[in-house]
């Protein structure tokens, strides 16, 4: 049996052998081309594809989205500059420093990446990024709110268990867990909702709702934040948009599944509001980024430092002020637990240098 | 000696391949390699040599279009002299310092529907294989599995208008044995 480009291009093993990075799969191709010595040329246009297809989306991960052309979306697309692509220098036809320049562009990414996730996790000295509050009952008509700095969690009437991120409010409407469940979110929660057949469990915020039965959901839905998202971890939800008087289903996720919205700014008013669905972010094998949060876990991949202000200004009880706009939108990878403000802009400042002064809360980054 | 040895483990494969390709058949082409490494050993082999595969690949041309004139009949001058086949090295550095071939490859990735970029984003730029594609995304091993093959399939024929691909194949190796 001989295979077609199509089929060498996704085969796993194959990718092994192009890249040279095992053994195994290296000596089965090799054993493949002698048994096949015919589709060597097949072979050859599939090898050029695979390395084509991995260099380009490394050169140009700035510019593509994996999901859609908008140049908006922070998971696969990130606006301006990039740490990655930065200081990359112009085409040169020079011979032999292929390797070398490969390396050092992969060892460059490895160092981002572990300056933020091997930080010694010191005991922080300034203030506690994140309190836990007590948890509390929140009952129908009433509002629960967490400061920024502040996590909390809730229990509802019907037994539903609710964290709190940061700085976000939940408004309870006045009949839940008799003639509805509704509530209604600015800012973050992790939801654990009980099972009701009958009362639906619907989670309103600023452009849709969420519909769900009994299951577990993250929802982001920041008024100051470019996307509000809701990441499905269990069972499955409905996203509800507007139209008209009624809403309509725009899709069930599925487990492992993040509905994402764009919030259209009023500066860029041709920016219109656009809905996707993609897959959830892992960090590792057990922590996603969406609910890294939970866990006391700042995580950031490949953000601009605009979007890691918001998350800071949360975390943190700060205000910060970027003052130049490349700094704005450099990106950053990494990992944060237990540092302090200072901590956190420090290892910053080693992957893409900036300068800052703190007063009080109040904190100014410039060039 | 312990150099051509992980030489011929390393490129044998390709260079039969080679061989066949200009109408050797497997046994012919298997003793032309095993000759071809067998007169590199009496050879002195230069001492910096940074790319062995596109030093052996060029050096077996050479072999074969000497059979070729020794009248062993197989494959032609002109065909065997223009053909080539780049090394992994060679063609990293050609897509590292040709923008505008990756902008082809990027125009063409662009082109392709939502559902293949998401799966061939995740398999080729976060290197996650397939059964990891279909735990994260929550879609079904079939699903997946037809849409990076189609993905594929719809990006080699984007790239086949535009002849991308031959001009990774066509540019000049510049090391000769």
């Amino acid at each position: 049996m001989t295979y077609t480009v199509e089929e060498l291009v996704i085969d796993d093993s194959f990718i092994a052998y192009c890249t040279r990075s095992n053994a195994a799969d290296i000596a089965r191709w090799d054993d493949y081309l002698l048994k096949h010595p015919e589709t060597l040329i097949t072979i050859e246009e599939a090898r050029k594809l695979v390395l084509g297809l991995r260099y380009m989306l490394q050169k140009k991960q700035n510019e593509l989205s994996a999901t859609d052309d908008s140049p908006e979306h922070a998971l696969y697309v990130a606006s301006g500059k990039n740490i990655a692509s930065t200081g990359e220098p112009a085409a040169r036809p020079r011979r032999g420093l292929g390797w070398k320049k490969w390396t050092a562009v992969a060892a460059c990414l490895l160092l981002l990446v572990t300056s933020g996730i091997y930080l010694p996790y010191r005991p922080r000295k300034s203030a506690t990024p994140i309190s836990t509050a007590a948890k509390t009952n929140t009952g129908s008509g009433e509002t629960a709110q967490s400061q920024p700095g502040e996590h909390k969690t809730i229990f509802l009437p019907d037994s539903t268990k609710v964290m709190l991120n940061a700085g976000s409010r939940l408004l309870v409407s006045p009949g839940f867990g008799k003639q509805n469940r509704n509530v209604y979110l600015t800012g973050e929660a992790l939801f654990e909702v009980a099972h009701n057949k009958v009362l639906p469990f619907i989670v309103h915020v600023a452009q849709y709702k969420i519909k769900a039965v009994g299951t577990r959901f993250n929802v982001k839905a920041y008024t100051n934040d470019r996307y509000s998202e809701t990441s499905l971890l269990e069972g499955k939800v409905q996203i509800l948009l507007p139209q008209g008087k009624n809403d309509i289903v725009y899709k069930t996720l599925q487990v492992n599944q993040k509905f994402v919205m764009n919030i259209p700014d009023s500066m860029t008013t041709n920016v219109a509001a656009k809905p996707e669905v993609v897959p959830l972010s892992y960090h590792d094998s057990n922590q996603n980024i969406e609910t890294a949060w939970v866990s006391n876990l700042l995580i950031f991949e490949n953000q601009p430092l605009s979007e890691i202000k918001n998350i800071l200004e949360r975390a943190y009880n700060v205000t910060i002020h970027i003052t130049n706009n490349d700094v704005a939108h450099y990106h950053y990878t990494a990992t944060f637990q237990q540092e302090a403000i200072e901590e956190v802009l420090k290892a910053l400042q080693l992957s893409y240098s900036f300068s800052y002064k703190k007063e009080g809360n109040q904190i100014t980054i410039y060039k | 000696m312990v150099l051509i040895d992980s030489w011929y483990t390393a490129f044998r494969a390709k260079l039969q391949a080679i061989a066949c390709h200009f109408g050797y058949s497997i046994q012919e082409a298997e003793d032309i390699v095993h000759q071809f490494f067998l007169d590199l050993l009496q050879k002195s082999i230069p001492d910096a040599i940074q790319n062995p595969e596109a030093w052996l690949v060029t050096a077996f041309k050479r072999r074969l279009i000497d059979l070729h004139r020794s009248q062993q009949r197989k494959g032609n001058y002109l065909e065997i002299e223009s053909f080539n086949l780049p090394s992994t090295q060679e063609i990293i550095e050609k897509l590292e310092t040709d923008a505008a071939l990756i902008n082809h490859i990027a125009s063409a990735y662009k082109k392709l529907p939502a559902r293949f970029r998401r799966v061939i984003y995740m398999k080729y730029y976060q290197g996650y294989s397939t059964e990891k594609i279909v735990a994260l995304t929550g879609l079904t091993h079939q699903t997946v599995y037809n849409n990076l093959s189609k993905g594929i399939q719809h990006l080699r024929q984007h790239l086949k208008k535009d002849a991308v691909l031959e001009r990774l194949v066509n540019f000049v190796l510049c090391l000769l044995p």
